[in-house]
């Protein structure tokens, strides 16, 4: 992008107001026009435009008719306050209160092994344990040779 | 030191405004009360640049207004400013107005500041601000909001893209665009 096209896009950004530019890019733009009378003609035009926009004004507001109309509006419009905490049991059923209650119940589980596993072990398997099953399965198959 | 006071006394607004809305969540109205006193004028000719209408301008106010004191208990700070939030309510209360309804009114034309202008030089003046109103009218919504908010509010670019929630390149690009347009809007108002 030249200069000139650089110049011509900071003025339509910022307008030929020139102290809303940054300050930085201030005195660029003054030496600019200087040098170069298209730069020049751009930013007069830029500035005749700022004044032509400035003729659209907003009407005065009638502050105090409008803040009333407004208070009167908002006295039958309940706020929505912030409210402190309260405990309630169903906040329980929530799904955190839910992965809470998940967590104890597993807790107190943990806490008591033997009672649960007692009879949730495979009678086959705890015979094997114990010796008491004979050999004629895949483990009887495999000899010490076969393991090394 | 002097370009220090302006942002230090829009810095303490910003702390008070936040002081204000903790109490209005807590539904005090007089708080409420001052907030809105304080804010209503630029609030109300923001959306009046935007819509073109004082009527319409004041019914957006009053409903952004509503708005606050219904949602404070939302509101939190987490160093955003206030008036963000409720220029961001504003524009977008506009620019649901302006999809319901077309610039019908004359009315938001310029007044004279100073009472020295004569009579034809406030006829000239109307017609002039009745030709940039009409131009602004063309302008996509986005450049609309996003014109008024620099050029006729003079906020910064940070805060107007804050307030559209885009980036500053996106407001950048809208700015340019829109003042484009609206320097052939004008030529072509000239023509005969």
């Amino acid at each position: 992008m030249s200069r000139i096209e650089e110049f011509k896009d900071e003025v339509d950004l910022y307008s030929a107001d020139l102290s809303r530019w940054p300050q930085d890019k201030v005195k660029p733009a003054l030496d600019l026009m200087k040098a170069n009378p298209v730069a020049k003609a751009y930013f007069d035009d830029a500035l005749k435009l700022d004044e032509k926009l400035r003729d659209y004004g907003a009407k005065p507001v009638n502050v105090d008719a409008l803040a009333t109309r407004i208070m009167a509006e908002m006295q039958k419009a309940p706020a929505q306050t912030a409210q402190p905490f309260k405990f309630n049991p169903a906040y329980l059923f929530a799904p955190g209160g839910g992965l809470l209650a998940a967590a104890l119940i597993g807790f107190v589980i943990g806490f008591y092994p033997q009672a649960q596993t007692d009879f949730l072990l495979d009678p086959v398997y705890y015979s094997q344990e114990q010796g008491t099953t004979t050999d004629s399965g895949m483990d009887a198959a495999i000899s010490e040779e076969d393991i090394f | 030191m002097q370009e220090q006071a302006p942002l230090t006394q829009a810095t303490d607004e910003a702390k008070d405004d936040a002081e204000l809305m903790s109490r209005i969540a807590g539904g005090d109205q007089r708080a409420f009360e001052k907030l809105m006193r304080r804010h209503l004028v630029r609030t109300a000719r923001l959306a009046q640049r935007i819509l073109g209408g004082t009527q319409a301008a004041e019914d957006v106010a009053q409903e952004a207004f509503i708005r606050v004191w219904k949602h404070a208990g939302d509101w939190e700070a987490n160093g955003a400013k206030f008036t963000t939030w409720l220029y961001r309510i504003v524009v977008n209360l506009c620019i649901d107005e302006k999809r319901k309804r077309s610039f019908a009114n004359i009315e938001a034309i310029a007044e004279p500041e100073d009472g020295k202008d004569n009579a034809e030089q406030s006829m000239q003046r109307a017609e002039r601000g009745l030709e940039v109103r009409k131009a602004l009218e063309q302008l996509p919504e986005r450049q609309r909001a996003a014109f008024v908010l620099c050029f006729y509010e003079e906020h910064s670019n940070k805060d107007a893209a804050d307030i559209l929630g885009i980036s500053v390149k996106a407001l950048e690009s809208l700015l340019v665009r829109s003042r484009r347009t609206l320097r052939e809007s004008l030529k072509e108002e000239k023509k005969p």
